[in-house]
């Protein structure tokens, strides 16, 4: 999936968390985005995510304005063709490991019995804890679902907020991995926030925020910030 | 495809519900109370309305309408004047004398009919199949069976006997009195024919239909049974009240599962799908659980409402009721109705907000909205307008509603729920100003010393719309509270003044003739002044008690109401009389029977009747005695009498007397010496009976002591169902303290487990507790004094007054308040305990859940 980010600003009352930033992400581009607390990252992923709508400017996912969407077609939209890691896994504690990773299908109304979710999960290394709470599970391993939860309807774009800021360094690492090899093997577009030199190194591209505006780009393009420039 | 709705409601919302069994439980009690007392006074309601069918209505079966009632006003009709009657009538009609009475038996009190004339009473006892469903056979309370030799197609509990029987086993049991109908009814008559019956019979008649008893009934006690249908709206709103607070507990803990379905890609209309029938579900389940708990309160509401008809308005019988199936399903989809829209508000936030700010911890800024004064004193004043207008507005009559044909004063219900919006508007605001007001007490000097006090006070301060429930459900249900006691209170009050000026010492006892036949009079008038020659009898009430109709009055048409034909036989040398009667405007009661008695064209009348009729001293009023035509009177006082919702008119004795071909009296007040000594009294009432035993046959006597305590048991019976409401309240209240309690360890667990690891310690923890719980009690007690006041008000001054035409004083009853305050404090305490046992077990090395619940 590509991105095109034109002009996008949001703000939370007379707050300014983010903007005027433009770029563009061609289909495919594994990017992680850099910045200090506060920089707008979040906002920037939300943006992305389909779960917050600029306050100006125009974000097109595969040329789509997703702010002409209804909130039945952003729905759709997040459930087909995103998937979302976050920092803190935003797992549903009442439910299993497994039932965490079908809830995707449970919404698109697939039905492949679990088969999906569950290889998915085995992959992950999570084969002896399919039927237990997500409560009940670690750090690491709770992200490892969160991840499954994210890949299980092949999607188009990847988008995770710190995945690997509640772990260890070494299951941080493997999180990160997991992430890039998936998008790898799906040719999905990667958007991973991170205020990690480690992580981040791992990529190729990176755009780094600063007080809301683009920083510094390096991009598969040769667009750079309108942000910086300004 | 379509999302696996289903399964998603099972997995995120039903399933996480059942493993919060106290939550849950205390949700479906919330709506099945609700339910429950809604569906019990209804169906009290359609009770007392099937009594009035069953006493005045003929057999069942047969066509009410074609048959014509005749009734006495002084009575029953003697036996003997049913024979002149078969007599007269013509092929082809129909005639028979009723007696209408209530057989107590072992299975219960059941409604019985005794019949002599023309009616095949061959088969009798017959009993109706409803009774025949209840009870093969009927046992006596002296363990005499009957049984049942035929059956009346009729739902009601019904039995028909002969009229020797029936008077043997009800009226005629412990006394000697003449037997007599209660009235005597023909089928197909024509109008000269019931001229020549009524000629024919020895004590004066009026003509009334079955239908036209039934309706007369049906106005005279619409009022009362109207108002058992408010009592049942209220119960809703404070239910509703409790639910939405239940509603808004279950969106706080699915907050975080549904952020994650929002973030996956659900749209809002799965969201409320999942969410509305997750809430009906529930509803459906208290909504059956209340019409359950409702049949079963259903049975002790009917009594008390039919107990207080009976002693209040006319005599009615408990008459089996039935729910249709359509009225059971009804019941459940209101209390799913309810629970729907007490909750519509969380709902449609939770679903409404954008996913990004879903999943954000609930807590943050950007959920807690600021308060608008300007708002809540637009909505204060618009409340208060209502309040105060009130007890100007006149009462309505809505055609459509049955039970207010006559007009009811619906400004004043609708006054009462401002007073909930006056709660809901003060509220947070009542919070601020004392959580503002501690925050300057325990300012950042003091802060050390009292961390507790300084942290609850800018918590509270900085709370915004988030504190609102608690504090309003709080302050409304001490306002309901306070309210009922302020109007309970200012009656007792009039009442206490009344016995402490009325019942004193001197007054000996009242002498009553026993109810029954009226074809002579009960006491005589020799009996009379017999009784007035004992040895220190100083003076004698006398009271002639009849039924008459009061003419035309604003509504243009004739109500039925009691006539007290009075006299005070006073002998010369008493001193110091005591007032046999209260006025409103305070004049002499003794000198007004003395002008009733000097000038027949004067009467007095009850403060009840008079509101009804908007009539007041110096006005006229058309009144008919006996069976003659009306006759004009002069009213010339108001009197606090309250005993009969029918309202009294009092006459001269010996005018009403002449009107129903009587003399004596059926009620007789006696007075001894002035400051009688208790032992002296007693012997006194003693010492008659010996003076004239045949006298004392039919009469019964009543000390002092009796009549006093008859007074109040009276008042009590005419607030019952009006407890039922104070104990509703308390119950709801109790309720809305236990999910108070879950909220609140749901709000404060993470931050609980901060402070825990900062440093505090438990106690700590409890003193916090303790503060922020103390605060909101301070806050929702001040609202609700001010919200009770204003109900009390309204309650006295718009609805009782136009409702009943009750005068009532408006008292500030001091142990009322100190009750509520211990009230308010225990359930503090109650809600201390519950929060405070959870901080309590908290340890600082429990891990936070990453899921952000």
């Amino acid at each position: 999936m590509s991105i095109q980010v034109e002009q996008v600003e949001k703000t939370f009352g007379s707050v300014r968390a983010l903007g005027p930033v433009g770029f563009v992400i061609p289909q495919g581009t594994q990017l992680a985005l850099l910045g200090e607390s506060g920089s707008g990252k979040s906002t920037l992923l939300n943006l992305l995510g389909c779960t917050e709508i600029p306050t100006k400017g125009r974000v097109l996912l595969d040329g789509r304005d997703t702010a002409t969407l209804s909130d039945s077609e952003l729905s759709k939209l997040r459930l087909s063709t995103l998937g979302y890691v976050h920092q803190f896994f935003d797992l549903v504690s009442d439910l299993s490991a497994l039932e965490n990773v079908l809830l995707p299908q449970w919404l698109s109304g697939v039905r492949d019995h679990g088969g999906r979710a569950e290889q998915l999960l085995r992959e992950l290394g999570l084969g002896a804890r399919l039927h237990q709470l997500a409560a009940n599970l670690s750090g690491g391993e709770q992200q490892r679902v969160a991840i499954a939860r994210a890949l299980v309807l092949s999607p188009k774009l990847l988008l995770a907020d710190e995945p690997s800021g509640s772990l260890d360094s070494q299951n941080g690492a493997q999180v990160v991995q997991l992430l890039r090899q998936s998008a790898e093997q799906l040719g999905a577009t990667l958007v991973m926030a991170t205020h990690s030199q480690a992580a981040a190194s791992q990529f190729r591209y990176h755009l780094r925020l600063r007080d809301g505006r683009v920083e510094h780009a390096e991009l598969p393009s040769s667009t750079s910030s309108e942000g910086a420039a300004q | 495809m379509k999302p696996r709705k289903w399964l998603l409601l099972w997995a995120l919302l039903l399933r996480p519900s059942l493993r919060r069994p106290f939550l849950l439980l205390a949700s479906l009690l919330g709506i099945a109370a609700g339910t429950a007392i809604l569906c019990a006074l209804n169906l009290a309601n359609q009770r007392a309305l099937h009594s009035f069918e069953v006493g005045a209505a003929g057999l069942p079966g047969e066509d009410g309408e074609r048959w014509v009632q005749l009734r006495s006003p002084r009575g029953r009709i003697p036996v003997a004047d049913l024979s002149p009657c078969l007599n007269a009538l013509p092929r082809g009609v129909r005639c028979r004398g009723v007696l209408s009475e209530t057989l107590q038996t072992q299975q219960g009190p059941v409604r019985l009919l005794g019949m002599d004339g023309d009616f095949a009473t061959a088969a009798a006892p017959l009993f109706s199949s409803g009774l025949l469903r209840k009870a093969p056979a009927l046992t006596l309370l002296d363990g005499r069976v009957v049984r049942p030799a035929a059956t009346l197609p009729s739902p009601e509990y019904l039995v028909v006997l002969d009229f020797p029987e029936a008077w043997a086993l009800t009226a005629g049991r412990d006394t000697e009195l003449a037997p007599g109908y209660d009235y005597i009814e023909i089928s197909t008559p024509h109008a000269q024919l019931l001229t020549e019956l009524e000629r024919a019979i020895s004590v004066p008649v009026r003509r009334v239909t079955a239908a036209q008893q039934i309706e007369s009934q049906k106005a005279l006690t619409a009022t009362y049974r109207f108002n058992l249908r408010v009592l049942g709206g209220m119960s809703i709103l404070i239910g509703a009240l409790l639910l939405r607070n239940v509603a808004a507990l279950y969106c706080l803990l699915k907050r975080p599962a549904l952020a994650v379905l929002r973030q996956l890609g659900a749209s809002r209309r799965l969201l409320l799908l999942l969410l509305l029938t997750e809430q009906a579900l529930l509803g459906l389940c208290g909504g059956a659980l209340g019409l359950l708990l409702g049949l079963r309160l259903e049975a002790a509401v009917s009594e008390r409402v039919i107990q207080t008809v009976s002693d209040l308005y006319v005599k009615t019988a408990a008459a089996r009721s039935e729910l249709p199936v359509l009225g059971a399903v009804l019941t459940i989809v209101a209390g799913m109705g309810i629970f729907l829209l007490a909750g519509a508000q969380s709902t449609w936030q939770l679903a409404s907000v954008m996913p990004a700010a879903l999943s954000k911890r609930v807590g943050q800024a950007q959920d807690t909205a600021p308060l608008s004064l300007r708002r809540s004193l637009v909505l204060l004043l618009r409340a208060l307008a209502v309040i105060f207008a009130a007890p100007y507005v006149p009462p309505v009559r809505i055609s459509w509603l049955a039970d207010a044909q006559t007009p009811q004063p619906l400004f004043g219900y609708l006054a009462a729920g401002a007073v909930f919006v006056v709660a809901y508007a003060l509220a947070p605001h009542a919070q601020q100003l004392w959580a503002r007001a501690m925050t300057k007490v325990f300012s950042v000097r003091l802060a050390p010393r009292f961390p507790a006090l300084a942290i609850a006070a800018r918590r509270s301060l900085r709370a915004g719309t988030r504190g609102r429930a608690a504090v309003t459900t709080l302050a409304g249900g001490l306002g309901l509270i306070i309210g009922i006691e302020l109007m309970v209170g200012g009656f007792r009050h009039s009442l206490d003044a009344w016995i402490s000026t009325v019942f004193q010492s001197d007054w000996v006892g009242d002498i009553r003739a026993l109810p029954g036949t009226e074809t002579r009079p009960r006491i005589l008038e020799s009996e009379l002044h017999q009784l007035q020659q004992l040895p220190g009898v100083r003076g004698v009430d006398c009271i002639l008690l009849s039924d008459g109709f009061v003419v035309g009055g604003a509504h243009g048409s004739k109500r039925a109401v009691k006539i007290a034909g009075v006299e005070d036989a006073l002998l010369p040398e008493r001193a110091a009389p005591v007032e046999p009667l209260q006025t409103l405007d305070g004049r002499s009661g003794l000198q007004l029977l003395q002008l009733l008695s000097q000038d027949p064209r004067y009467a007095l009348v009850s403060e009840p009747l008079a509101s009804k009729f908007h009539v007041g001293p110096g006005d006229s009023i058309q009144v008919e005695l006996g069976a003659g035509p009306a006759q004009q009177f002069m009213i010339a006082a108001v009197t606090r009498e309250y005993s009969s919702e029918l309202g009294f008119v009092y006459v001269d004795r010996k005018l009403l007397g002449a009107a129903l071909g009587l003399d004596g009296c059926h009620g007789l007040r006696v007075y001894g010496e002035a400051g009688l000594a208790s032992s002296r009294r007693d012997a006194l009432l003693a010492a008659m009976p010996a003076h004239n035993p045949a006298l004392w046959q039919k009469v019964r006597l009543f000390p002092n002591e009796q009549v006093r305590k008859g007074a109040l048991r009276t008042f009590d019976q005419t607030f019952a169902v009006t407890a039922i409401l104070t104990v509703l309240a308390a119950l709801l209240g109790g309720l809305a303290l236990l999910v108070q309690v879950i909220q609140s360890v749901a709000e404060r667990t993470p931050e609980w487990m901060s402070l825990r690891r900062l440093g505090t310690s438990r106690w700590g923890l409890l003193r916090l507790c303790a503060a922020e719980i103390g605060l909101a009690v301070l806050a929702g007690l001040s609202v609700g004094v001010v919200s009770g006041t204003l109900l009390g008000w309204i309650l006295c001054f718009a609805i009782n007054k136009q409702a009943f035409g009750w005068s009532v004083a408006f008292l500030v009853p001091v142990s009322v308040l100190r009750a509520l305050i211990l009230t308010a404090v225990f359930g503090g305490a109650l809600w201390l305990m519950g929060t405070g046992l959870s901080a309590l077990v908290l340890r600082p090395a429990d891990r936070l859940r990453v899921t952000r619940e």
